[in-house]
């Protein structure tokens, strides 16, 4: 009888600990770096800072940060700082989240740019006028190119430090546009003549098949399609107002632009029709599929590394105006630590983005160099030297416009992609692929406008 | 007779195009691995190998490392989960006792909940336990299984009860019973519960991120995710992927292969998969 009971107790208790039990806890009650469990005692005094980084261009950059946090470390007494990993920038939100609500979060973390919206509505990113006027004023904030800055200031308030930051570029392979007769050195400037190029690189065999492409601009949604809105719009509008709580799709110049690039593949022959990849563009690329292709400049390590061709790399070709967009992540401060720490972490932000470590960034990653006086250290002369082509996403960098930042961001970019593929698969027809995606996201962000 | 042959030979052909197709992701995994990165997405069968994907593999993570702390992660849990189901599913089949029939649909529950949403609160209850960033915190919460408990249940349960009476003839105490009668006799069923729990957790990506920090104790999808977790900035590196995943997935196939007759049989007899 006496062992019966005791196997249901242990049943009983087992089905209690399978349903993990909600803590009642409160959330967001924080008390940061309370659990240190894992990480060698700090000597007295010491300020412990940690930071999660997810990881934008693969490979070798996580092993980039680690070392930047520990030579930061070593010249600074006082400081510990440890660097977490933390897979995609959507990972690293969740987990962000997670340590948040758990109290426990870091100090610091590396986000996409255009998180802020999501951070701010839970209330967990320290805004920071106050650190910067106590340290670096305007002379240090007004050194980023404003594209870089335009997601990192919301209501007046300054909430991030723009730090792996990345723009889109036209790179081109010069070998074909010799052997078609165009001028290696004048690569396309305007949406016509990417469509002319783009049509004469094309090779068709005998069946009629492609043997390689003109141009591939991927389908990615926002971030492919902002530079073609923002160049053919009226008054150099961007997608979305700047409260981030309307998106403005449905306008004649928007389905222009859809229409063009639809063209590219239906019309002009110059793309293949449909859906192209985002994430194979580069390698269809460098085996030279394609002569030329729209990437972010983070490709520009790989591609200078595995071509076995002449490449260019060019500015986005426009419309109305030249315009690219400005993607990448910032360095951000999150809410719940000691004064102490906070003042750390400013300090480390303030180091990671001297011009010499944000020239060496640029060189090392592929990454630009988020400040203007980056580009006039020795590091970025001699880089431009070795790779010349590099220096056109500086160029770039004067028409770069904010990444598409709203709310519902992940809901909006979903029903963006899905309008966009529709019409490059020929499902719908630009005008009224544009309308029911304004219809659709008029209804996801009805909440904020009320 | 020449009719049957027809039907056979229709039959083969047909079964070899499925396999081919549901083989196809693992033979073009092996393929690109084996093939200089610059190549991986033109189709060619020149003869160009190389190995500098895996190579770039073990440049960016430290490959035994990480799979020391997934072996430890799948064997630990398993160990703890196999006790505690056997017990578990032991006095749900055969004990009477005052509220069981509330414990079963609670344990029901439990499986239809998805892991995703006890996130938050399994990391509260970690926290308090100052279980943060260990290995043992990427474990504990998995000590227990709903699906093991129900599925072991299930099979003490098609065990004659006149089994179990001989032994309490014979003198047999309940842990006795269950190391010479139950045990043995529901293999399958341990099998099959196995093989989903180190399926299962050799993959589990989300939770080890959330719990570990420190680059030591990083598992291996942990390190798949510095490979392919790329975003807008820059593609990921499809060889290195190949050669990666083919590498992480190489002891679930060893096993597979090993114990595929057992699989099989184990999937038809639970109706799991």
């Amino acid at each position: 009888m006496r062992k019966k009971r005791l196997a249901a107790l242990m049943a009983a208790l087992l089905a209690a600990s399978s349903l993990a039990a909600c803590s009642g806890q409160t959330p967001g009650a924080a008390s940061a770096g309370e659990n240190t469990e894992g990480q060698e005692a700090a000597p007295a005094g010491n300020v412990e800072l940690e930071i999660y980084y997810p990881v934008g261009v693969g490979g070798t950059v996580s092993q980039l940060i680690e070392q930047l946090a520990q030579e930061y470390q070593e010249e600074t007494e006082g400081v510990t700082i440890s660097s977490v990993f933390s897979g995609s920038y959507d990972d690293t939100l969740q987990k962000l989240i997670t340590s948040y609500q758990g109290g426990n979060p870091p100090q610091l973390t590396i986000l996409a740019n255009s998180t802020i919206l999501t951070m701010l509505s839970m209330d967990m990113v320290l805004p920071l006028d106050d650190l910067i006027a106590q340290d670096g004023g305007s002379e240090y904030i007004d050194d980023f190119f404003p594209g870089f800055m335009a997601n990192c200031v919301f209501d007046g308030k300054i909430y991030s430090i723009p730090f792996q930051r990345s723009t889109l570029l036209l790179f081109y392979n010069k070998d074909h546009f010799r052997e078609v007769g165009l001028d290696p050195e004048s690569p396309p400037k305007t949406w016509e003549e990417l469509a002319e190029y783009g049509q004469k690189l094309t090779k068709f065999d005998e069946n009629g098949s492609a043997e390689r492409w003109g141009v591939m601009i991927p389908s990615s949604g926002s971030w492919d399609f902002g530079p073609y809105v923002i160049s053919n719009s009226a008054n150099g509008e961007n997608i979305m107002s700047d409260d981030g709580k309307s998106v403005m799709f449905d306008t004649p110049e928007n389905v222009e632009a859809l229409q063009f690039l639809r063209d590219l593949g239906t019309v002009y022959k110059a793309s293949p029709e449909g859906v192209i990849e985002m994430d194979t563009a580069p390698a269809n690329f460098i085996e030279q599929k394609t002569s030329m292709v729209q990437l972010s400049s983070g490709n520009i390590a790989n591609i200078d590394s595995s071509v076995t061709f002449d490449y260019g790399i060019a500015t986005l070709p426009y419309s109305k105006r030249p315009a690219s967009i400005a993607g990448g992540g910032n360095l951000y401060m999150i809410k719940g630590s000691t004064e102490e720490e906070q003042k750390a972490a400013w300090k480390f932000i303030r180091w990671l983005t001297e011009p010499e470590r944000q020239a060496q960034w640029n060189v090392d990653t592929g990454y630009v160099a988020a400040r203007k006086s980056a580009f006039e250290t020795d590091i970025m002369e001699q880089y431009f030297k070795d790779t010349p082509q590099a220096k056109v996403a500086r160029e770039q960098l004067d028409s770069c416009y904010n990444e598409l930042c709203v709310y519902e961001l992940s809901r909006i970019n979903d029903a963006l992609t899905r309008a966009y593929d529709s019409v490059m698969t020929g499902a719908a027809e630009p005008q009224a692929a544009l309308t029911a995606l304004q219809a659709e996201c008029d209804e996801i962000l009805a909440p904020y406008n009320q | 007779m020449k009719d049957s042959r027809a039907k056979s030979a229709v039959q083969i052909v047909l079964l070899v195009l499925v396999s081919l197709v549901w083989a196809f992701p693992l033979l073009w995994a092996v393929w690109a691995a084996i093939r200089p990165g610059r190549m991986v997405t033109s189709f060619s069968l020149t003869p160009v190998f190389s190995l500098e994907n895996f190579q770039s593999v073990f440049e960016i993570m430290p490959f035994f490392q990480y799979a020391a702390n997934s072996v430890l992660f799948v064997a630990g849990i398993l160990t703890v989960q196999i006790i505690t189901v056997t017990m578990a599913a032991y006095a749900l089949a055969r004990l009477n006792f005052r509220g069981k029939g509330a414990v079963i649909p609670l344990v029901m529950a439990q499986n239809i909940i998805p892991s995703e949403v006890l996130l938050l609160s399994n990391y509260l209850t970690l926290r308090d336990l100052n279980l943060l960033n260990t290995r043992l915190g990427v474990m504990v919460v998995s000590f227990a299984s709903a699906m093991g408990i129900l599925l072991l249940r299930q099979s003490y349960k098609s065990i004659p009860m006149a089994l179990e009476e001989a032994a309490i003839l014979d003198g047999c105490s309940i842990p006795q019973m269950l190391r010479y009668i139950y045990i043995p006799s529901c293999k399958t069923a341990y099998l099959s519960f196995a093989i989903v729990s180190i399926n299962f957790h050799w993959n589990n990506f989300l939770w080890p991120m959330i719990v570990i920090n420190s680059p030591e104790k990083r598992s291996l999808p942990l390190g798949l995710a510095l490979l392919t977790k790329s975003s807008a900035d820059a593609g990921p590196q499809w060889a290195a992927v190949a050669a990666a995943t083919l590498l992480i997935l190489l002891p679930l196939l060893v096993i597979f292969l090993l114990f595929q007759k057992q699989f099989i049989r184990s999937f038809v007899t639970s109706g799991l998969k």
